[in-house]
């Protein structure tokens, strides 16, 4: 089998977002929709349109496949090809496995080790399938795929430390407090951040938020947004001796929580631990209040200090993650390459069956009316003949596979076979 | 080797490629070899019940030696290890018990012909060793997380990126828990054993105490263990003052132990 893959596609880095809208295969990747038809030298088609990458693989013999598939999804949306072209990147066999590996394992997204995209990719293989575009290369690349992408996230760190401000909030949460769901939350003003940081509470289980506002009003429309309550601001600190966590975003001109309060707050809640987070700028919490025991604070710089070095942390991974996709590369590539054999393993097998069947059929003949056990009997041993003669050419041909660094000696011990056996 | 020997040795071996595996996962931040450790752990305290029994069996409390006096304390620490692991689903509290068994297992095995000195028995005298080493070997295990916690604690409270395996750690409030949950269990133990201690001490010595040095130590120990849980119970100490007393009980006991028992003249240098 001589089939080659070929991936196109536009991403985050090569085209804007006014030119991915463009060509956006959004519309064009259902089942009655498909943009990629299987004819004209395709065998295999994939489509994969996020809001940050459009890409197109597909499998055929040679490069007719590549082109035709640009012409059927500058079609689809209207476009020329040349239109397309510049924002365009193109890979073929291990170029594009290997990039379709980083894709998945989110290797090439905008946000390094975001999970989303493999959750598309499966969208995007699930649709194929339905499509009828998935064969046996795209089946087993886009499982290799999701098992790639697994093992960098098992075996690196490339998605495990937050990079957003709020999320990392969240995390250093849970590095103090185990059970999210025993603690309390209170956020004070109503600021875009804030909300989003309570959001990640609430999602990692917090039991109780509260958000006290100068504005009631305001901090019932947060509370309710966030299923919490509103609590009257000037009631704050009897409220905080039941909070074990607190995000405060105000636009208070100075601190509205300083150290001596929270020393008598901590006498009432029995130095039960409290995370503070203070998004707010200026700071609503006076930075002295970090030196008491059990408080930690945490404010806008630290958060973003932690996400740097998340980041960092991330590229640094990303190393290693590589490393295990160009392992997974060259593995893929060896089986594309067992393919070569398997239609001459095929003609061998049935040449063997053919000649059984036409010398049992002679024999069975010559011996007369037989009765089943002998008839059995022979069979069996027929079958058994043809099978050990074929395993010594098929296993030189596994064999000069497994052996040779160059295709080369492989396609001999094929050509070897097949002029041997006389295969057509 | 006969076969009453075999746990011993059994124990001491699966506690050490629990300690290598332990490390290995921990380091290496791999669920699946941390999860290896934890079964050679419990396997190691499975070998390790069976050498206790034996020895009992063996009729090791009629002449208790200095290495008999070591291996009921190390499976103490090793099931407050297993506990703290199964009830609040810490699985680092084994990779602490494991070295710990294998140290103080190995010395057990090390010093098991040395003869016993004393004429010591009674059910009294049974409960003040074991009451002992129940609060040993928790505040053992309250330490270890002291010592996590302290780590953590620091790194936390000063911005420090919690790195690598770091990640991994218990939260603090769990690291806590552990701390509470041993001065509630070890203190009562502790002072039960001591106490005991003190009426054998009468009825087979005729007073209550004799002035050894280990007495001493003993109370000092009871005396820390009392402020640790008085502090903890009335006043709500929580997070870094309970760890580092702990650590400092924990340092005390270790002190009782080796140093006490082994280099200076008392009665206990059994």
């Amino acid at each position: 089998m001589n089939s080659t893959i070929h991936l196109i596609g536009i991403n985050h880095r090569t085209a804007a977002v006014e030119i991915r809208e463009k060509f956006a295969l959004t519309n064009f990747c259902s089942p009655e929709t498909w943009a990629i038809p299987t004819s004209d030298g395709i065998s295999e088609s994939l489509i994969l349109s996020t809001c940050n990458r459009v890409e197109v693989l597909v499998v055929g013999e040679g490069d007719a496949p590549r082109q035709r598939a640009l012409e059927c999804w500058a079609k689809a949306r209207g476009r020329t090809v040349e239109e397309l072209e510049p924002y365009l990147y193109q890979y073929k066999n291990d170029e594009a496995i290997r990039h379709l590996f980083n894709v998945a394992s989110s290797l090439d997204s905008l946000v390094l080790g975001e999970p989303q995209i493999l959750g598309q990719l499966k969208a995007a293989y699930r649709k194929a399938t339905q499509s009828h575009c998935a064969g046996t290369i795209i089946n087993r690349l886009l499982h290799k795929a999701f098992s790639v992408a697994k093992r960098v996230r098992s075996e690196t760190g490339v998605a495990s430390s937050a990079v957003s401000i709020s999320y990392a909030a969240v995390e250093l949460a849970k590095q103090i407090f185990d059970d999210m769901s025993r603690h309390n939350a209170l956020i004070i003003g109503a600021g875009e951040m804030a909300e989003l940081a309570a959001m990640h509470l609430r999602q990692a289980g917090v039991k109780r938020i509260r958000v006290a506002n100068r504005t009631y009003a305001r901090a019932e429309e947060l509370a309710q947004r966030l299923g919490g309550e509103a609590v009257p601001f000037d009631q704050l600190f009897s409220h905080l001796v039941d909070t074990d966590i607190v995000i405060s975003s105000t636009g208070a001109p100075d601190a509205i929580i300083h150290a001596s309060d929270m020393r008598d707050v901590l006498k009432k809640r029995k130095n039960r631990p409290m995370f503070l987070i203070d998004i707010a700028m200026p700071r609503d919490i006076e930075p002295s209040v970090n030196t008491l025991d059990n408080i930690y604070l945490y404010d806008i710089d630290d958060l973003k200090e932690v996400v740097e070095e998340h980041i960092a942390e991330r590229r640094k991974e990303a190393v290693r993650a590589r490393a295990i996709v160009d392992e997974e590369t060259a593995a893929f590539h060896q089986w594309l390459d067992s393919l070569t054999l398997q239609p001459t393993i095929v003609a061998l097998v049935e040449r063997g069956q053919r000649i059984m069947e036409e010398e049992l059929a002679k024999t069975l003949h010559r011996l007369g009316p037989v009765d089943d056990a002998t008839r059995e009997a022979l069979e069996i041993m027929a079958d058994s003949l043809v099978r050990r003669f074929n395993h010594e050419p098929i296993s030189f041909m596994k064999d000069r596979f497994h052996e040779a660094a160059n295709p080369e000696y492989t396609m001999q011990a094929v050509d070897t076979v097949r002029r041997v056996f006389n295969l057509k | 080797m006969t076969w009453t020997e075999l746990p011993s040795y059994l124990c001491l071996a699966l506690y050490a490629l629990a300690t290598v595996a332990s490390l290995a996962g921990v380091l290496g931040r791999s669920a699946r070899v941390k999860k290896l450790a934890c079964l050679l752990c419990a396997g190691g305290f499975v070998a390790h019940t069976l050498w206790l029994v034996i020895s009992i069996a063996g009729g090791a409390f009629s002449a208790v030696s200095r290495g008999f006096y070591l291996l009921p304390l190390s499976w103490c620490l090793a099931l407050a290890g297993l506990l703290v692991a199964r009830r609040q689903k810490m699985d680092i509290a084994l990779h602490f018990v494991a070295p710990w068994g294998f140290f103080l297992g190995s010395c057990a095995l090390g010093f098991s012909g040395t003869p016993g000195s004393l004429p010591l028995a009674g059910p009294l005298f049974i409960l003040h060793l074991a009451a002992i080493f129940v609060g040993v070997g928790v505040m053992a295990v309250a330490a270890g997380a002291g010592a996590l916690f302290l780590w953590q604690e620091n790194a936390i409270k000063h911005k420090t990126p919690l790195e690598g395996f770091r990640k991994d750690l218990p939260a603090l409030g769990a690291l806590d828990r552990v701390n509470a949950m041993a001065t509630l269990v070890g203190f009562p133990c502790y002072s039960l054993g001591i106490l005991c201690g003190f009426l054998w001490a009468r009825i087979s010595w005729g007073s209550f105490m004799s002035g050894d040095f280990k007495e001493w130590i003993s109370l000092f120990i009871l005396a820390l263990y009392a402020l640790l849980f008085h502090q903890r119970q009335a006043l709500g100490w929580r997070g870094r003052k309970p760890a580092i007393l702990a650590l400092i009980i924990f340092a005390a006991s270790l002190f009782s132990m080796f140093v006490v028992n082994t280099v200076l003249s008392t009665q206990h240098g059994f």
